[in-house]
This record gives structure tokens, C-alpha cells and sequence, in this order.
């Protein structure tokens, strides 16, 4: 249901869908929006997908945009890769007016992109792509060793942890060192 | 009002016969040889269990088909000791017998008396317990065949290998739960001998199989779980098989139950094979010259390889992190728990919440078990998890339904292990601890340092004397409640209870606890009653004692009561004392309670 556009070009927006004659209620048309991530590549979502992020359902309510304006400003999310923005609007599109099922099998198949897919999922506030995705973290180390979950989870050791800790504290002390040493140098 | 049963037409005896359970025709079948035939004219069919311990031999029966008069499809259980039997049922109308050894009778005749009434003449099903290399050759002369051969985990290294030896004089199917097998004594002695059906099954001890154990076989239905073999050797199995060169393989079906991903493309590796059978993708067949053809199904999950591409867990939002912690099963969480101290911390800051920790101890180990009180709709959640801590090795077992693994952690003795679950489930002790019979006395003294704090020791029913004793001496100061299933101490029991204890608890459901040499009076109870109400103990501890009494009904309330003012109150009678304290008396059909309130 998404069309990806190059830059910020415009597409037509989708005509609207003519009301079935027996309908009691005329069919209200589906108002589009428009997102990019890093890439510039927009992608034109539907109201009904993009609701289920509550940080851009906010940004809509609190704009009030029209479809012209919409399209002219597409919302920029530069820190969310073009292909990962790509994943949550297809899901967004596949789940539109749908209610969530507890098991979910279209979550994207890429592992690799997961732990990007969650941080974006955090950050659009998607609440159940993010259980999916959690989830799918969660399987990564189903029956695995302690061993191996700190290989697949690049999780430190001990001893790594302590030296990185070790580093910080240094750093630390050397920024505060060179803020001290710049306030003396204000003041004279 | 007695009545002559035998005179009754004989129509209406059989249908009197039809409506009693197998413990009352059992009793009837014993009062003359007229009942005896008359219990076996009913022609009652049962399944019938023995099961043989160290000083008693254990008998279980159940109707195959029930009389529409017969509502209690319960099993009946006969405990036969030296000189006398048990005979008791469960459920409605639950009910013991104790039956005297008439001169001159035997066990011999027990059982030949048993299988006479119920036209039984083979015992289903045989099960060696913690029984002694003497036991086993007695019980031969009993129980020379039975349709079904079991040695349970509980029968010594010695009695499981003489036993399954000789097996196969016994019974043609044998289910043995003790892997017996070492470096010495290897399976394929075994797996040789001339029988129909075997099952191994142990979790703890997989059995280590190669390709030539499994071309030496020569029992037509084999299970083996866990089995612990290479996809090489399976290869090799199965390429020489195909070869021809065992044109007299006996087996027709060999189950091994691996517990762990399966490398399909190793297995399978430089043979042909015929494609997939229709609708399984893990099924192969292999046919040979001579026009035999092998089946092979794989089940579960096969080997993938691990394409995942690690991310940084520890650098998610706290929120994404915790909610990924909460879709862990228990194992999985104590894996993560055991990366780093920073997972740990993690870990127990989930609040993962799981049921009590029950620890217990066998010959050489201790199983912990941790069961999730959760269900969270997550994959293979919520089966409790076991753990193994060998008393000869730090390392930790587990069992996650992909095989037995070891894990082992720099500086963690075995109190490391039960100190770090602890910590990360925030629990404070060790729920319940029990010692079983196999376990060596030896051991106990290692169990304390492992385990040093646990609310509730329980010692199991079929413990020798000398083990519950030591038991008692070495681990219940440390507990606050204890249970004994048994009778260690005779009907002496005084010393025990001086215990500084909260709960303590006499099980034993085989002979009746008996104080003082006979079992309580109304007049011994009456005294106590008495002197509890002269304020002789003032400091009195205990806050409530339940005695299980037999035949309670009987109970005489005008002697128990005798020269003591009380309150009734429908079963229940309130004794108060000059200081004001006030003792609750409850007497039930089994029991009589004192609670001091």
C-alpha cells in the first residue's frame, strides 16, 4: 500500500474510493502522510498505518496538516536508516485496522537489522512491532550457553567492563580538568 | 448385624462380589478357601504392578474394566513386610488393612494367592527398586516371569547391570532409568542380548552411543533418550548398513532421542538416498542391494548454521532491554545471568518471579528444581527447569530439553551455584530440601556446606534408619521445619521433639506412630491436657500438634475430657487456663488437633 518516492517529489495522492451504495454512512477518503529517514527516500503512509506510532499519530493530531501541506513536509527521521524506515512502514501498512495477533510471522527477516529495527521502534513509539521485536531479540539466544549469548549479545566481561569503567572515570576526570582550566583562563 | 453372605442365592452373591473393590475381595478372598474361589469365580481382571524395594515388596492393582456398580476405579496397594501385609485404597473410601502372615505362609504364597484370585498368573509390569543383589535373587523364586521388566532410578549400579543381565530370563520388554554404561562396561554388551523391546531412558547420565554399538544390536525395538552420538557415526551406521554387511540385522525400529539440533547435512554426507517421503522433509530412505530398505526420520530441529549477526544488547533502551529479559525462559535468563556481574545485576533487576526452589539429593548429586510460576505466552514456557550439582565436580548440569549441559563458571564452587540463583531470583533460602534413600551418609556433611540455610528438610519414606538419624543430627538444626516419612526412631521420638523446630512432621504412612509403646490413650492425652492446664509450661513452644490417629471415632470424650471444664463446640472444645491462654481441641474422624490460641 506504501509508494516510495524518490527525494521529495510528489505523487498523486490515491483518489478516493467511491462509497458502496448500500453503505449507510458515506466512506470517509484516507488521508496520507509522508516520512523519511536518513536516505531521503519518502514513503507515502497512510493515517490509518502510521497510528500505530504514537510519536507521529502525536505529530499529526498536534499539526493538523492538510494533504497539500503534508505533502510539501514530509516528517524527517534522520536518524533512522532508509531501509529500517522501509520495515516499519510495510509493517505499519500490513497492520493497518488490524488487531495485532500475540504471535506475529511478518516481522522482518533481516536479524541483522534487528537491533537498528528496535532502536527506530523505540523512537516511533510502535508498541507492538517493539514486543515483536524485543521478542525476536529474546529468541536470539533461545538454549544458548552463557558463552555464546555474550558472543551473539557482545556482551563485555568483567574485566572489560572494569577497564572501560576505568577509562570513563579517566576521561571524565580529564574533561572536568580542561573545564576547570578554561573557567580559570575566563576569569583572569 | 452379621449376616451368612455364603447362604445368599447365587446370582445375588456374584452381584454382591461385582460391587466390592479389589482390596475388599482381596480381604474376603482370605477368610477361607471357599472365598478365595469364590473372589476367583467373579473373574475380576486386573493390571497388576510389583515393585520391589529393600525390606518390603509393594503390589499394586486396578480393575481393567470397572462394573457399572464400581464408582472407585482406585488402585489398590499391598505392601508385604516379614510377617504381616498392608492393604490399603485411596480415594473414596479410603481405607488400610493390616493382614497378620498366617504360619507357615510365605511371600511365595502371597503372590501365588494373589495371582490366583484375579487369574493373573504373570505380574504386567516388575519394577526393581533400591533392592540388594540378595533381594533380587529371592524375588527370582516369587516372580520368575512378568510381562514387563522396569529398574527404576533407584536400584544400585550393581542390582541395575546383574538385573538387566538376566533380564531377558525375566520378560521380553525392559525400561531401565539408570545409565549403567562406562568406559569398562559398555552398552553394546548389552545392546546385544536377545530382546524385543528395551527403553533407556536417563537425562542426567546420556548414553554414549558409536556406530558399532548400534550395528550390534539385537533387540527389535530400541529407545534410547538421551543418546549422545555424532552425526559422523550415524553416517557411518547408516553407510554400513547399506553396504550389506549385516544381512542378519535383527532390529526393526531404533529411536534415539538426541536433545540437541541435528546437523542434517553431515549426517547424510557421500550416500544416495532415495528423496523425502511425501509430506516429511526429514525423512530419508535408503535401500540396499538385496532390496532392503532403512527409514530414517528426523524429528525436532535440524542444525542451521548460525547466521545471526550479533547486536549489542546492552546498548538498548532500558525499557526495550527489560522487556527483552522478560520474554526469557528461566534457563535462558540464568544463562544471560552468568555473562558478566553487569548481567547479573540485570537479571535480578528483572524481577523474574519463579516458584519455590526445591532442592534433592541423590547418590552423588543434587537436583535442584526451578519452576516458573508464570505462563507468559513465550515458547516452551513453563516447564520447571533442572539443575545437577555433582558433589565430585563444581560444574553445574541442566536440562533444556536440547541434552544434558555443563556449564561452569571461573571461582564458582557448588554454594556459588545455589548462592547466585538465589541472588538473582531474590529469594532468601532453599525452599525445601529432600534426602533420598540412595543417598550416602557420607554426603551429608558436603550437602550442608552446599545448601547451609533451608526452610524445610524432608526425609523421604524409603531412607535406612541409620541415614534418616544422621540426617536428622546433621540437617535439621539448620531447617525450620522437618518432615520424616519413616521411623527412625522407633516409638522414641522425645529426643526429637526438643528440636528447636517450627513445624515438625511424622509421615510415615506404613506403621502408625506409637508413643510410649501403645499408641496414644485418652488417659495419656487427658494427662497432657490436664498438665497443660495447671500452667506447668508456661513456656510452653508449640502453637499446634496434629496427630493422626487410627479408628479416632472411637475416641472416648468422657475419658479424654475427665475432670477438665471444657466448652463444646460441635467438635471442637475449648479448654481455658487460670492465665487466660486457651487450648482448641478438633476432633475429626482421623485426626485430633490441639491448636493454643
Amino acid at each position: 500500500m506504501s509508494s516510495t518516492e524518490q527525494g521529495t517529489s510528489s505523487a498523486a495522492p490515491a483518489e478516493p474510493t467511491t462509497a458502496p451504495e448500500s453503505a449507510a454512512a458515506p466512506e470517509v477518503p484516507e488521508s496520507f502522510y509522508y516520512v523519511h529517514g536518513k536516505d531521503k527516500v519518502v514513503h507515502k503512509v497512510s493515517a490509518g498505518a502510521l497510528q500505530h506510532s504514537a510519536l507521529i499519530h502525536g505529530m499529526i493530531s498536534n499539526l493538523g496538516y492538510t494533504e497539500e501541506q503534508a505533502k510539501a513536509n514530509p516528517f524527517p527521521f534522520e536518524n533512522i536508516d532508509g531501509d529500517i524506515l522501509q520495515m516499519v512502514v510495510d509493517w505499519c501498512n500490513q497492520h493497518k485496522g488490524k488487531p495485532t495477533p500475540p504471535e506475529d510471522t511478518n516481522l522482518p527477516k533481516q536479524k541483522e537489522k534487528l537491533f537498528d529495527l528496535v532502536l527506530a521502534v523505540n523512537y516511533l513509539e510502535i508498541k507492538e512491532l517493539l514486543t515483536y521485536c524485543c521478542k525476536q531479540v529474546a529468541m536470539m539466544v533461545k538454549g544458548k550457553s552463557p558463552e555464546e549469548i555474550r558472543e551473539i549479545w557482545m556482551i563485555p566481561t568483567d574485566a572489560e567492563d572494569e577497564a572501560a569503567e576505568k577509562e570513563a572515570k579517566k576521561r571524565a576526570g580529564k574533561e572536568a580538568a580542561g573545564e576547570t582550566a578554561a573557567a580559570a583562563g575566563d576569569a583572569k | 448385624m452379621p449376616i451368612p453372605f455364603l447362604s445368599l442365592p447365587d446370582k445375588d452373591l456374584q452381584y454382591a462380589l461385582k460391587c466390592m473393590d479389589i482390596g475388599e475381595l482381596v480381604c474376603l478372598s482370605l477368610c477361607s478357601k471357599r472365598t478365595k474361589n469364590l473372589v476367583k469365580s467373579s473373574d475380576l481382571k486386573i493390571e497388576s504392578s510389583a515393585k520391589l524395594h529393600k525390606n518390603f515388596i509393594h503390589l499394586d492393582a486396578y480393575p481393567r474394566k470397572l462394573h457399572e456398580l464400581q464408582n472407585h476405579p482406585r488402585t489398590i496397594s499391598f505392601y508385604h513386610y516379614t510377617d504381616y501385609w498392608i492393604i490399603e485404597k485411596y480415594g473414596t473410601n479410603t481405607y488400610r488393612y493390616t493382614v497378620r502372615r498366617e504360619p507357615g505362609s510365605t511371600l511365595s504364597d502371597w503372590i501365588a494367592h494373589f495371582q490366583y484370585i484375579f487369574n493373573a498368573p504373570i505380574i504386567d509390569l516388575f519394577i526393581i527398586g533400591n533392592a540388594s543383589l540378595s533381594n533380587l535373587e529371592t524375588v527370582k523364586l516369587f516372580i520368575p516371569r512378568c510381562k514387563k521388566l522396569e529398574l527404576s532410578d533407584q536400584c544400585s549400579d550393581e542390582v541395575a547391570k546383574m538385573a538387566f543381565r538376566k533380564s531377558f530370563l525375566i520378560a521380553e520388554r525392559v525400561k531401565i532409568f539408570k545409565n549403567i554404561f562406562d568406559e569398562d562396561n559398555g552398552i553394546i554388551k548389552y545392546l546385544s542380548l536377545n530382546l524385543k523391546d528395551v527403553i533407556f531412558v536417563n537425562y542426567q547420565k546420556p548414553f554414549k552411543l558409536t556406530s558399532g554399538d548400534l550395528l550390534s544390536v539385537n533387540i527389535e525395538d530400541l529407545y534410547i533418550e538421551t543418546a549422545i552420538i555424532t552425526e559422523k557415526e550415524l553416517n557411518r551406521f547408516v553407510k554400513l548398513w547399506t553396504k550389506s554387511k549385516h544381512r542378519f540385522y535383527r532390529p526393526k525400529f531404533i529411536e534415539l532421542y538426541l536433545r540437541r539440533d541435528i546437523d542434517r547435512a553431515e549426517l547424510l554426507k557421500g550416500f544416495k538416498y532415495e528423496p523425502p517421503l511425501e509430506d516429511n522433509d526429514n525423512s530419508f530412505r535408503f535401500k540396499r542391494k538385496d532390496g532392503k530398505e532403512l527409514f530414517l526420520f528426523m524429528e525436532g530441529r535440524l542444525f542451521e548454521r548460525d547466521t545471526l549477526m550479533p547486536i549489542r544488547l546492552l546498548s538498548l533502551p532500558e525499557k526495550d532491554l527489560q522487556y527483552t529479559l522478560n520474554c526469557m525462559d528461566i534457563g535462558d535468563l540464568i544463562a544471560f545471568s552468568l555473562c558478566s556481574k553487569r548481567t547479573k545485576n540485570l537479571a535480578k533487576f528483572s524481577n523474574r518471579r519463579i516458584g519455590p526452589i526445591v532442592a534433592d539429593v541423590y547418590q552423588n548429586y543434587i537436583c535442584l528444581e526451578i519452576r516458573p510460576t508464570e505462563v507468559r505466552r513465550v515458547q516452551d514456557d513453563p516447564d520447571p527447569l533442572f539443575m545437577y550439582l555433582d558433589f565430585s565436580n563444581p560444574q553445574i548440569k541442566l536440562d533444556r530439553k536440547k541434552g544434558i549441559e555443563a556449564w561452569r563458571k571461573e571461582g564458582f564452587a557448588h554454594h556459588d551455584w545455589i548462592a547466585h540463583f538465589l541472588s538473582i531470583f531474590k529469594g532468601s533460602l532453599i525452599d525445601q530440601l529432600g534426602i533420598n534413600d540412595v543417598c550416602s551418609i557420607s554426603h551429608l556433611d558436603i550437602v550442608k556446606r552446599i545448601i547451609p540455610k533451608f526452610r524445610k528438610l524432608k526425609i523421604m519414606e524409603l531412607c535406612s534408619t541409620e541415614l534418616t538419624k544422621m540426617t536428622f543430627l546433621k540437617l535439621a538444626p539448620i531447617a525450620e521445619e522437618v518432615e520424616i516419612a519413616n521411623k527412625p526412631f522407633g516409638n522414641d521420638i522425645s529426643q526429637l521433639l526438643s528440636y528447636n523446630l517450627k513445624a515438625l512432621t511424622f509421615s510415615d504412612w506404613r506403621t502408625p506412630l506409637e508413643l510410649n509403646n501403645v499408641i496414644i490413650t485418652e488417659k495419656e492425652l487427658n494427662r497432657f491436657l490436664k498438665l497443660w492446664m495447671k500452667s506447668n509450661h508456661r513456656f510452653y513452644r508449640p502453637k499446634y500438634i496434629k496427630l493422626y490417629l487410627p479408628l479416632i471415632d472411637d475416641i472416648n470424650q468422657e475419658e479424654l475430657f475427665k475432670g477438665i471444664k471444657y466448652r463444646d463446640m460441635d467438635y471442637q472444645y475449648r479448654l481455658t487456663r487460670a492465665d487466660g491462654k486457651e487450648l482448641l481441641i478438633t476432633i475429626s474422624w482421623s485426626s485430633v488437633d490441639f491448636m493454643v490460641l
